[in-house]
C-alpha cells in the first residue's frame, strides 16, 4: 500500500526553485532516509508533506488523500526546530500532546523520558537544546501513527543518545508505518534504512534500496552520498 | 567481525552471522531462532533487513519456516556440514587472496571432510555433549 506519494511536486520561492518535478512514492512497512546537503530541498520537501506549505504545482496525497486534518491525525511530524511553549514543563507539554492527538501513548512517552533521564517536572526552558530535542523527540514516536517524519533529528544529540534514539525507533515502530528520516549524519543511522531517497538542488537524484546501493558500489550510504553529490 | 558494518550489504551481513552460529553449533540442528524483532532489535537493524537475511538463509537451505511457528534450523546435518564446507573454502580464498596481495605466499591446507565418527556427534547431540566440548 502506498502511504506517501509526490506528483510532480515543484516549489518555488520567488524565482528560486527549491523543489523541482518530485516523484516519489513510499509504501507502508519502510525506514526511509532522505538525505542531501544543505539547501538541497529535504525540509522543503518535508514542510509540504506536512501541509506547512502549498506546492507551486503538483500534489502530495497521504493515504490517497490530500494533506489536511485528516493527514495530521496520521503523521507524526518532528520538525527541525523545537515548537514547545518554553514556560511549561514537560508533564503539561504531555498533557497537551494527549488532548492533541488520539492515538498519543501517554505511557509510553513516560518511559521514554525515564530512559532517558528527563525529569517531567522541569520546564522547557530550564532544559538544554539536546534534552529539548529529545523530549521532542519521544513526543513524536509515542504516537500510533501511521507516518513519521523526522526532520534531522540526530543533530543536537550525543552519540549515545543517537544509539538510544535509533533504538526507541526500531522497538515502537509498528511494521505498518513508515518513517521518513532527514539527516546529514548518514554513517549513524544507515544501517537501519530500507531505503534511501537522495535529493540535490531540489530534485531527486537517486532512489533505491539500502542493500541494492551497497552492492552496486561495493561501499557504504556514506561513501556514495559523498561521491554522488561531489560529482554532482 | 562481529559488528554490522555500513559498506557491504546489512542483509549478507546477518545471513553470514547465523550461518556463522549455525556452522559453529550455537545454533543446532533443530533450533528454534529468535524473532525477527528480537534479531532486528540485537543488530540494530530494521526488521526488514532481517527478513531478507532470513530469506538467504531459507534459500540456502539452512533454516525452514514452520507455519506460524517461527523458524528453524534444518536438521539436515550433511546439509549444514555441505554449507560450512563451502563456507569454509570462501573464506579460506579470500585469506589467500589477501596474503597474495600483501606478497606473502602461503599454501593453506584443505579444510578435511568430517569422518564418520564427527558426523555421528553432530548428529545425536543430547548423547554426546561431552564430545562435542571438545569438537568445537
Amino acid at each position: 500500500m502506498v502511504l506517501l506519494e509526490c506528483k510532480d511536486l515543484s516549489k518555488k520561492y520567488g524565482k528560486k526553485q527549491a523543489l523541482a518535478d518530485v516523484n516519489l512514492e513510499i509504501p507502508s512497512g519502510r525506514i526511509v532516509g532522505l538525505l542531501g546537503r544543505n539547501g538541497s530541498g529535504k525540509t522543503t520537501l518535508i514542510k509540504l508533506i506536512n501541509n506547512l506549505l502549498t506546492p507551486t504545482t503538483g500534489e502530495v496525497l497521504i493515504n490517497g488523500k490530500k494533506p489536511g486534518v485528516e493527514s495530521k491525525n496520521i503523521v507524526s511530524y518532528l520538525p527541525e526546530r523545537t515548537y514547545f511553549s518554553r514556560n511549561i514543563s514537560v508533564k503539561k507539554t504531555l498533557e497537551f500532546f494527549e488532548d492533541f492527538y488520539k492515538d498519543f501513548d501517554l505511557k509510553r512517552a513516560q518511559k521514554l523520558l525515564k530512559d532517558l533521564d528527563l525529569d517531567e517536572d522541569q520546564r522547557i526552558s530550564a532544559m538544554s537544546k539536546g534534552m529539548q530535542e529529545k523530549v521532542q523527540l519521544v513526543l513524536v514516536m509515542s504516537r500510533r501513527a501511521k507516518l513519521y517524519i523526522l526532520d534531522e533529528p540526530l543533530g543536537g544529540v550525543d552519540p549515545a543518545t543517537r544509539d538510544y534514539i535509533l533504538d526507541t525507533i526500531l522497538t515502537n515502530f509498528n511494521e505498518k508505518a513508515s518513517l521518513i528520516i532527514s539527516t546529514h549524519l548518514i554513517s549513524d543511522i544507515e544501517r537501519i534504512l530500507d531505503d534511501v531517497v537522495l535529493i540535490d538542488k531540489g530534485r531527486i537524484v537517486l532512489h533505491e534500496e539500502a542493500d541494492v546501493l551497497r552492492t552496486k558500489y561495493k561501499t557504504s550510504i556514506d561513501a556514495i552520498f559523498r561521491k554522488e553529490l561531489k560529482n554532482a | 567481525m562481529n559488528t554490522i558494518e555500513n559498506n557491504s550489504p546489512v542483509y549478507l551481513q546477518i545471513a553470514e552471522k547465523l550461518a556463522t552460529q549455525i556452522f559453529g553449533g550455537k545454533l543446532g540442528p533443530g533450533a528454534q531462532l529468535s524473532s525477527v524483532r528480537e534479531i532486528a532489535l540485537s543488530e540494530r537493524v530494521n526488521p526488514n533487513t532481517v527478513q531478507k537475511a532470513l530469506g538467504e538463509l531459507e534459500r540456502d537451505g539452512l533454516i525452514l519456516s514452520r507455519s506460524t511457528n517461527g523458524k528453524f534450523v534444518t536438521e539436515d546435518v550433511e546439509l549444514i556440514m555441505r554449507r560450512r564446507e563451502e563456507y569454509a573454502e570462501r573464506l579460506t580464498k579470500s585469506y589467500e587472496k589477501k596474503m597474495k596481495d600483501v606478497g606473502a605466499e602461503i599454501t593453506m591446507p584443505k579444510i578435511m571432510w568430517l569422518t564418520d565418527e564427527q558426523l555421528d556427534v553432530l548428529t545425536k547431540p543430547e548423547k554426546n555433549k561431552e564430545r562435542r566440548k571438545w569438537f568445537f
